[in-house]
């Protein structure tokens, strides 16, 4: 089943060069997609578009069929697309159990319910939950933000660059979790900087340069393809238009 | 020294820091030094006096004095008039005048827009209701006086309302969904929208409790004191002095905050002379913002 379907999508802050440039993009229920590129190739703002924080100026966006492409951030959110910015993906003053109990109640569920789903994913937030978000390390930030995102239950988690600044350790952990849910049926689309983890952890990976995908594939399909190098690491293919 | 300055700081105090919160919950969640808020506040004390003129007449029974106080039911049915017709006012200002303008960077443009509401709204209430003082009532509150210490029935219904609101106020924007979430729109704007927070709603939300707050304090002013166009905005300095030493944003510290602005005056007045009470929340202000500019209960800044 289909549970995200992004056509043609046109989005940015400048609407003169917009960071992303007509972009197609389909992930099935249980399906790990990676989305890897350059910097600058608008890895983020697509993901960004894709949850209503970055205006989209074309495209369409569906969630399990339904069109979300020109409703507001919020309404996005409670209709099954769940979103973990890169950066400040945490209420920093309030408390641990605030962060968690807040989306539950946005969601419609018991506080207690949130608050059960959040350490069913990572139980060693479990000592944090008095404590203000904002003093939380690097690591146990993102492990909320991303049992923040689950306990509204959405059917397609999108991801920005969650490892950043993380520990190799830490972010093995976290991308463990998040095959997990995959294989539960959530549709995770990670943006992904770090190539090898990308492709340790994906069914399927997007490469993105200058906002629009230039390849795509299975992580072993891509790895033999030499036109992936040639995209990413900026290469010339031999006999390619300078 | 008598200790009648404690008494009368305490209650002016109380006063400034209902208006105190209303300035830190809007510098809060909406982020911007509201300087029309003076003008809300006496828009409350103007409403509050419009009822107390139509129902005081229409049904003598509710223009009585209820017990010691002045305070007649129809200024209590005022009350609830101010704090809801301020709240409307305030949302009109919100959907025409800050939404657009407080989306900008540095939130200066809906700072310089609030000074210009904050003399539309006064010029509009002076040709409403001249300058002249006006009176929710003509009785006097006789003091009661106990160890050598006196306070009337007003003003301590007065107090007691302002830190009961405050209290009020305080416990549900920290312990309730409403206030957890207009907490967290404050905080993080795009977060609170892919977490599935109306933030525009939140905005309002907002809005309708600074509003609430604005019309209780013109009553509670005008019931101490004169109604007057300029009623609120003579208070903003003492105001906006009592939240930033709280810490702007914090609702407890805009009541300490309020208590010791009141005190300060109230014992600059009995040491010093009467001339001094508007110079003392001046020197206060500048101190707190050289010395401690996070203010008691604030982050450091």
């Amino acid at each position: 089943m289909t549970a995200l379907e992004v056509r043609g999508l046109v989005a940015g802050y400048e609407s003169g060069a917009p960071a992303v440039r007509g972009v197609d993009l389909v992930v099935r229920a249980g399906e790990f997609v990676a989305v890897i590129g350059p910097n600058g190739a608008g890895k983020s703002t697509l993901v960004r578009a894709i949850a209503g924080v970055v205006p989209a100026s074309a495209g369409e966006i569906r969630v399990a069929g339904q069109d979300l492409g020109k409703l507001p951030a919020y309404r996005r959110a409670r209709l099954g697309l769940g979103f973990v910015p890169q950066t400040e993906n945490v209420f920093a003053a309030l408390s641990v159990r605030e962060n968690l109990v807040l989306v539950a109640e946005c969601a419609g569920r018991p506080a207690a319910a949130g608050i059960e789903v959040a350490l069913g994913a990572f139980p060693e937030l479990a000592p944090l939950l008095g404590r203000p978000a904002g003093v939380l390390s690097g690591g146990e930030r993102q492990r909320l933000a991303v049992a923040r995102a689950l306990i509204a239950q959405p059917r397609v988690l999108l991801l920005d660059e969650p490892s950043a600044g993380l520990a190799p350790p830490v972010v093995e952990r976290l991308l463990a979790t998040l095959r997990a849910l995959a294989a539960e049926g959530l549709a995770v689309v990670l943006v992904e900087q770090n190539v090898r983890a990308a492709f340790a952890v994906a069914d399927r990976v997007e490469l993105l340069v200058a906002g629009e995908c230039r390849l795509a594939g299975s992580p072993a399909s891509l790895a033999a393809d030499p036109a992936f190098a040639a995209h990413y690491l900026g290469v010339p293919r031999p006999g390619a238009p300078a | 020294m008598s200790v009648q300055w404690l008494i009368d700081g305490a209650i002016q105090g109380s006063v400034l820091a209902l208006g105190a919160g209303g300035v830190t919950l809007t510098y809060a969640n909406l982020r911007f030094g509201h300087f029309a808020h003076g003008e809300l506040v006496a828009a409350g004390g103007y409403l509050a006096l419009a009822t107390v003129g139509l129902l005081g007449g229409a049904v003598p029974a509710l223009g009585a004095a209820l017990g010691p106080t002045t305070v007649s039911g129809a200024l209590l049915v005022g009350t609830l008039v101010a704090g809801a017709g301020v709240a409307a006012l305030a949302l009109l200002l919100e959907r025409f005048v800050y939404r657009r303008l407080r989306a900008r960077a540095a939130g200066i443009s809906a700072v310089m827009a609030s000074f210009g509401v904050s003399m539309a709204l006064r010029a509009l209430l002076e040709s409403a209701f001249t300058s002249s003082p006006r009176y929710y009532s003509e009785e006097l509150s006789i003091a009661i006086e106990r160890g050598g210490v006196r306070a009337t029935p007003d003003q301590l219904l007065v107090a007691a309302t302002a830190l009961a609101l405050l209290l009020a106020v305080h416990l549900v924007l920290g312990h309730s969904r409403l206030g957890r979430s207009m907490r967290a729109a404050a905080e993080n704007p795009a977060l609170a929208a892919v977490t599935g927070i109306d933030v525009g709603r939140m905005a309002m939300a907002s809005w309708i409790v600074v509003g609430l707050l604005a019309g209780v304090t013109g009553v509670a002013i005008g019931v101490l004191g004169q109604v007057r166009p300029a009623m609120g905005a003579e208070l903003l300095l003492p105001f906006f002095t009592a939240a930033v030493l709280g810490g702007l944003g914090s609702l407890p510290g805009a009541l300490v905050g309020g208590l010791l602005v009141g005190l300060a005056e109230s014992w600059a007045v009995a040491t010093a002379g009467s001339e001094w009470r508007g110079a003392t929340a001046f020197v206060i202000f500048v101190a707190v913002l050289g010395l401690r500019p996070g203010g008691l209960f604030g982050r450091p800044a």
